[in-house]
C-alpha cells in the first residue's frame, strides 16, 4: 500500500470525524470506498484470514504454544517501511540493554507478597525486644511498676548550686565568704590569701616552709597510720604486753616522783587509798550487781563473759589489796580477826611477794614471814577448817583438797608427806610449775606445794604453756576424781602404791567434765561465785554416786552385741517334719533330710560399726523417714550432690546475716497494692538507646571527618611534592 | 476532651460509645456516639494510647474515634473475625481470631494483613503478653491455650492444657509473668506463661460458664464474668495478706515462700502445696482425659513397636495442634 495515499486518507477521515461525530458506521464505510477509488486503484486490504503459526501484527502466535514471543518477531512488519526509523532505533536499544518489564503478578499472589514484606519488616522491628525480654526474665527481681519515679534526694552540691542567699543573715555570710580572701575555691589548691602570701614569700622562704609542712603532714600521717594499725591487733599477748608496759612506765614515773617530788607522790598515794576505801565501801567490783550476777549464773560457758568477771575479779584484788603505807598494826588487828580466811589470804600475799616481785611497788613487806605463816596453816587446819573452806569457796586447786583431806584422814605427818612425793611424782616438772604459779595467783594457802617449787616463769611462753597445761591436768585430776567417786576415799588411802585407771572404762565420762573445765578455772579464784559451782558439782557427785554401780561398758558391749547377733541372717529351715519318712509326736525329721533342706546364710558382710570400739551404727533402713524423702532427682539439678548442697544450705535469719537473709528471701516478683502496672513502655525503654545510638553516630562522624580531613591533607602534601 | 470513651458493639451492628464519668443524678445516661454499621459487629478493642478502636465482624475495621466511617478495612478470606486485641507495646499491631479455625495478625499502619496461623480448632479469644511485645496467648476451643511467637507461628512456644472445656476468654497480668483463662467448664484457671499447667483453679457452686477475664492492673485481684450475670472479684493469689504489712510481717511472708520453694520437691511439701478442691464433674472429666490421652499414647506406642522402625515418627505434641501457618 502506498503510504502517502494512507496518510491523506486517514487525515481526511480525521477531519470528518472532527465535524461529525454521529455518523454511522455504515456511511463510514461507503465513504471511504468512493475516496478510495477516487484513486483509480483498488484498495487492498490486510485481513487475517485463517490462524497461522507464524507471528504478524495481527496474529501473536498459537496460545497453545508456551514459547515466548521475542521483540524481532512483533517488529518484523517494520522492516520495509523508512518511516518508523526512531521508533526501530528506539526498540533495538531496548533490546540491547535487555530491560523489559516482567509480567504484573496477579492479584492474590501480589497481596501474598505484600503481605510477606509486611510481616518480616514487623517481626524485624519487634525483635529489638529480645535483649530487653531476655533480661526480665532472667532478673533475679522484677520491682513493678517498671518505671518508677526516682525519689533520691538531692545531694548536698545539688542544694549548693541551687542556693539562693535571701534573708539578712544568709545575705551577710554570703557576703563574707565571697568576699574573703581566705576561702577555698574549688579549683584551686590555695585561697587568694595564700596565693599573696606565696607571692609575696621569697622563693627560698617559701620552699623551706612548703618543706616544713609537708614534713609535719607526712609524720601525721604516719602517726595516724600506726595508731590505726595498733588499734587493729586482736593478739592478747601484744596487749598483755602493752600493759605490762604501761604499768611498768607507771611505775617508774612513781618511783621518780618518790625522789624528786615527795609531796606529789604522797598525793599520789592518798589518792589510791581513797580509791581503795571506796572501793571497800561500795564493793562495786565485789560482784554484788545484777549484771555480774547473771554472769556468774548463766555465763559460765561464755568467754568474753568469763573474762569480763575475771578483770573484775582482778580489779577488786588490786582496789583492796592492802599496802606496804598501811602499818604492821592493821594486820596484826586483821589477824586477829575471826575470819580465818583473811588470814590465809594475807599470809599468801606475804608469801608472794616473798617469792616474786608484784606489780604493787610499795608493796615490799612481809618476805620473811611468809614461810612461817604458810606452813602453819595447814597443819593448824582441822576438818572443821576444811568444811568452812569448802563452803566458802569453791575448787580450789582440786589435788590440794584431796591432799588436804588425805592429811586429815591420816593425821600423821609422815603419811602426808608420802602422799605428797607420790603426787609429785606423777605430775612433771612443768605441772609443779604450774601449781606454784597458780597458787600464786590464787592467793590461797596452798603451801607444800610452794615450798617445794621455786621455779619462776620469766618468759610469757612460760605463762602460756601455764594456762594451757593447767586444764590438761585438772582434767585428769577431774577425771580421776568423777571416774571412780564411790572409791575416791579408798584410792587416796592406796595413792602410794601405783595407781592404775582403767582408760576405757573412764573414756564415757570424760568429755562431759572436760566440758565444764574452764567455767570451773576461773571461779576457782573468787569466793561468791564458787556456791554457784559447788551446788553444781555437789549434784554431779550425787549423780555419779548414783550410777557407781552400773557398769555402762558392760551394757554397752551386751548391746552392740546383742544387736549384731540380731542383724545377722539366719538359716532358712524347709524342712516338713513327716514328710517322705514316719512321723508324730517326738520323731525328728532325720539328719540328711535336715541338711537338705536347709538354706544357708550367706557369710555377713563386715559391719561399719566392727572396728569402732564405742558406736553402734544401724545399717537398717527407717521407713519412718522415707515419706518424707525425695525420691526423685528434682528437675533443674543434675545430680544429687547439687540437690543436697542446696537443700543443706539455710535461707533463716538463725543461720545467716541480716542482709544475706533479706538478700535470699527477696521475692522475684514485687507488687504494690493499687498500683497500676501499664505495660512495658517503649520510649522509656529505648530512650537510653537512642541516646547512646546518637553518640555512635555522632563519634563515627567525628571520625569519618577527621579521616577526610586527614585524607585531603594527605593529597594536598602529595600535590606540595609533586 | 478529658473524659474516656467506652466503646461498645454488638450484634445489632451498631457501634455505641459512652463517657465512662455517671452521667448527672436525674438525667439518664445515653450514648456519646452511635455508629450504624454495615455488618454486624463481633469483637471491639481500643487502641492503648491513640483515640482509635479496632471492630471485627465481617472484616477488621480499624475506626477513629472522630469519624463515622473506618479508617481502614482488612480482609482475607471471607471468614467471620471473632475476636481483636490491639499489642499493648507494638501499639500497631493487632491481632484476631477467625471462624476458620486461625489467628490472624495485622499491622495497622499498612493496608495488608501480615500472616496467619491456622490450628486444629479455632480460636476463642486472644491476648498479648504486657512485657514481651511478641508475646501473645491464644484460648481454643480445644480446652488448651497455646502461646505463641509472632516470629515463629509455625510451633507455639507452650501449650497450656488443664481445662476440660473449650476456653473462652483469656487475659495476662500487668506483670506478663502469668494469665487467667476463664472456661466453658464453669472453672477459672491461673497458668504461669512457662508452664504447661495451672498453677490454681477457682471456682464457686454458683459460677456458670466464664464468659469473660481480666486481671486488674495493680495485679492483686481478678474480675470474671460468667453465664449467670454476676462479675466476681478474685484475689490473685489467694493465700496471700491483703493490706499493709508490718516489715516483719512481710520479711516473715517472704522467708516462708522461700522455705516452699526450697522444699517444693518434698512429696509432703509438694501434696499440701499441690492440693486443690474441685467439683466432682471437673474432677472425672479430668481423669478422662488423662485416660483418653494415656490410651492414645500407648496406641502410638504399640504401633511404632509393632511396624517398621522409622514409619511411625514422633510427632513433638506441640506441633500436633497447628496445621499450616499462612504467608
Amino acid at each position: 500500500m502506498d503510504p502517502s495515499s494512507e496518510e491523506k486518507n486517514t487525515n481526511k477521515a480525521s477531519d470528518h470525524e472532527s465535524d461529525e461525530d454521529e455518523v454511522s458506521d455504515r456511511k463510514h464505510s461507503s465513504l471511504i470506498n468512493t475516496i478510495g477509488s477516487l484513486d483509480g486503484r483498488k484498495r487492498k486490504v490486510n485481513e487475517r484470514s485463517e490462524p497461522s503459526a507464524q507471528v504478524s501484527e495481527f496474529h501473536v502466535g498459537g496460545s497453545t504454544e508456551s514459547r515466548k514471543i521475542k521483540l524481532h518477531e512483533l517488529v518484523g512488519t517494520f522492516k520495509n517501511t523508512a518511516r518508523h526509523s526512531a521508533l526501530k532505533k528506539q526498540l533495538n536499544s531496548v533490546r540491547k540493554s535487555g530491560k523489559i518489564l516482567s509480567t504484573p503478578l496477579s492479584k492474590p499472589e501480589q497481596e501474598r507478597v505484600q503481605r510477606s514484606i509486611a510481616y518480616d519488616i514487623t517481626s524485624k522491628e519487634i525483635s529489638k525486644w529480645e535483649p530487653i525480654v531476655q533480661q526480665n526474665r532472667k532478673a533475679e527481681q522484677l520491682k513493678f511498676p517498671l518505671n518508677q519515679p526516682d525519689l533520691k534526694l538531692p545531694t548536698s552540691d545539688q542544694i549548693i548550686q541551687r542556693f539562693q542567699p535571701r534573708t539578712p543573715l544568709e545575705l551577710e555570710v554570703a557576703k563574707l565568704l565571697h568576699g574573703s580572701q581566705h576561702v577555698f575555691t574549688k579549683d584551686k589548691p590555695l585561697s587568694k590569701a595564700e596565693e599573696k602570701a606565696l607571692k609575696a614569700m621569697s622563693l627560698e622562704e617559701a620552699t623551706r616552709r612548703r618543706a616544713e609542712l609537708q614534713k609535719f603532714r607526712a609524720l601525721l600521717s604516719y602517726k595516724e597510720a600506726k595508731q590505726r594499725r595498733q588499734n587493729k591487733i586482736k593478739s592478747k599477748t601484744y596487749h598483755r604486753i602493752l600493759r605490762k608496759e604501761k604499768l611498768k612506765n607507771t611505775k617508774r614515773d612513781l618511783l621518780e616522783m618518790e625522789g624528786k617530788d615527795p609531796e606529789a607522790f604522797a598525793e599520789k598515794l592518798n589518792q589510791v587509798e581513797k580509791e581503795r576505801v571506796e572501793e571497800r565501801i561500795s564493793l562495786k567490783h565485789k560482784g554484788g550487781s545484777q549484771k555480774m550476777k547473771k554472769v556468774m549464773a548463766f555465763g559460765k560457758y561464755n568467754d568474753q563473759a568469763r573474762q569480763s568477771l575475771q578483770d573484775m575479779l582482778t580489779k577488786n584484788k588490786e582496789l583492796t589489796e592492802k599496802r606496804k603505807a598501811e602499818s604492821s598494826a592493821s594486820e596484826e588487828e586483821d589477824e586477829d580477826d575471826d575470819d580465818k580466811t583473811m588470814d590465809v589470804s594475807m599470809a599468801t600475799s606475804g608469801q608472794s611477794l616473798g617469792g616474786k616481785q608484784t606489780y604493787n611497788p610499795w608493796m615490799t613487806h612481809g618476805a620473811p614471814k611468809s614461810a612461817d605463816s604458810a606452813k602453819l596453816v595447814p597443819l593448824n587446819n582441822s576438818d572443821e577448817d576444811l568444811a568452812n573452806d569448802n563452803t566458802r569457796g569453791c575448787y580450789r586447786k582440786p589435788e590440794a583438797v584431796q591432799n588436804c583431806e588425805v592429811a586429815s584422814d591420816s593425821s600423821d605427818g609422815e603419811d602426808r608427806e608420802d602422799s605428797h612425793t607420790v603426787i609429785i611424782k606423777k605430775s612433771d616438772s612443768r605441772q609443779k610449775r604450774l601449781q606454784l604459779d597458780r597458787n600464786e595467783e590464787q592467793e590461797d594457802s596452798e603451801e607444800e606445794i610452794i615450798s617445794q617449787s621455786l621455779e619462776r616463769k620469766k618468759t610469757y611462753e612460760e605463762f602460756e604453756d601455764f594456762e594451757t597445761i593447767d586444764t590438761d591436768s585438772i582434767a585428769k585430776v577431774k577425771v580421776r576424781k568423777v571416774g571412780k567417786p564411790s572409791k575416791m576415799v579408798e584410792e587416796n588411802d592406796k595413792r602410794n602404791k601405783d595407781v592404775y585407771i582403767d582408760p576405757k572404762k573412764v573414756l564415757t565420762v570424760e568429755a562431759e567434765i572436760i566440758a565444764s573445765q574452764n567455767s570451773q578455772l576461773v571461779t576457782e579464784d573468787n569466793d561468791d561465785v564458787d556456791n554457784v559451782n559447788d551446788a553444781d558439782r555437789e549434784q554431779r557427785m550425787t549423780i555419779a554416786q548414783a550410777f557407781a554401780e552400773d557398769d555402762v561398758i558392760e551394757e554397752f558391749t551386751q548391746e552392740k552385741k546383742s544387736i549384731r547377733e540380731k542383724d545377722k541372717l539366719k538359716d532358712i529351715d524347709l524342712t516338713l517334719p513327716g514328710w517322705g519318712e514316719w512321723g508324730g509326736v517326738g520323731i525328728q525329721p532325720s539328719k540328711k533330710k535336715r541338711k537338705r533342706f536347709m538354706i544357708k546364710a550367706p557369710p555377713p558382710l563386715p559391719r561399719k560399726d566392727k572396728l569402732l570400739g564405742n558406736v553402734i551404727i544401724s545399717e537398717t533402713k527407717d521407713n519412718s523417714i522415707a515419706k518424707h524423702q525425695v525420691n526423685q532427682l528434682p528437675f533443674p539439678f543434675t545430680n544429687v550432690k547439687q540437690f543436697q548442697s542446696s537443700i543443706r544450705a539455710p535461707i533463716g535469719k538463725t543461720w545467716n546475716t541480716e542482709m544475706s537473709f533479706r538478700e535470699l528471701v527477696k521475692p522475684k516478683v514485687t507488687t504494690q497494692l493499687g498500683k497500676i502496672i501499664s505495660p512495658i513502655d517503649k520510649n522509656s525503654m529505648f530512650k537510653k538507646q537512642k541516646v547512646t545510638g546518637k553518640a555512635f553516630i555522632e563519634s563515627k562522624r567525628t571520625e569519618r571527618d577527621s579521616h577526610n580531613k586527614k585524607k585531603a591533607s594527605d593529597h594536598q602534601k602529595g600535590k606540595r611534592k609533586v | 476532651m478529658l473524659c474516656l470513651i467506652i466503646s461498645q458493639c454488638g450484634e445489632d451492628k451498631i457501634i455505641k460509645q459512652w463517657n465512662s464519668k455517671a452521667p448527672l443524678l436525674d438525667k439518664k445516661e445515653e450514648p456519646m456516639n452511635t455508629i450504624l454499621g454495615k455488618h454486624i459487629y463481633h469483637g471491639i478493642d481500643h487502641h492503648w494510647k491513640k483515640d482509635i478502636f479496632a471492630t471485627c465482624g465481617e472484616c477488621l475495621d480499624v475506626w477513629d474515634e472522630e469519624r463515622m466511617e473506618p479508617v481502614r478495612s482488612f480482609t482475607w478470606g471471607v471468614d467471620t473475625v471473632g475476636s481483636v486485641r490491639f499489642n499493648p507495646i507494638e501499639t500497631h499491631i493487632l491481632a484476631a481470631t477467625a471462624s476458620d479455625r486461625s489467628i490472624m495478625l495485622y499491622d495497622m499502619r499498612g493496608s495488608a494483613p501480615l500472616r496467619k496461623v491456622i490450628l486444629k480448632m479455632s480460636s476463642n479469644r486472644v491476648c498479648w503478653n504486657p512485657m514481651e511485645a511478641f508475646i501473645f496467648t491464644a484460648a481454643n476451643e480445644d480446652y488448651n491455650l497455646y502461646t505463641f511467637d509472632i516470629r515463629k507461628l509455625n510451633l507455639p512456644l507452650n501449650i497450656h492444657m488443664d481445662h476440660i472445656s473449650a476456653v473462652l476468654d483469656i487475659d495476662y497480668s500487668a506483670t506478663g509473668k502469668e494469665f487467667v483463662s476463664g472456661s466453658y467448664d464453669k472453672t477459672i484457671r491461673i497458668f504461669p506463661v512457662d508452664k504447661g499447667h495451672s498453677r490454681e483453679v477457682y471456682h464457686t457452686k454458683r459460677m456458670q460458664r466464664v464468659q469473660c477475664v481480666r486481671w486488674s492492673s495493680d495485679n492483686k485481684y481478678l474480675l470474671s464474668g460468667s453465664d449467670e450475670t454476676n462479675i466476681r472479684l478474685w484475689k490473685a493469689n489467694a493465700s496471700e495478706k491483703l493490706g499493709a504489712l508490718k516489715p516483719r510481717e512481710k520479711e516473715a511472708f517472704q522467708y516462708n515462700e522461700k522455705l516452699k520453694e526450697k522444699f517444693q520437691f518434698h512429696p509432703q511439701v509438694k501434696r499440701i502445696s499441690r492440693h486443690r478442691h474441685v467439683p466432682k464433674l471437673i474432677y472425672s472429666q479430668q481423669r478422662e482425659l488423662r485416660i483418653m490421652r494415656q490410651s492414645e499414647k500407648r496406641k502410638e506406642a504399640n504401633r511404632r513397636a509393632h511396624s517398621k522402625p522409622g514409619s511411625v515418627p514422633f510427632v513433638p505434641e506441640r506441633s500436633k495442634h497447628v496445621v499450616s501457618e499462612e504467608k
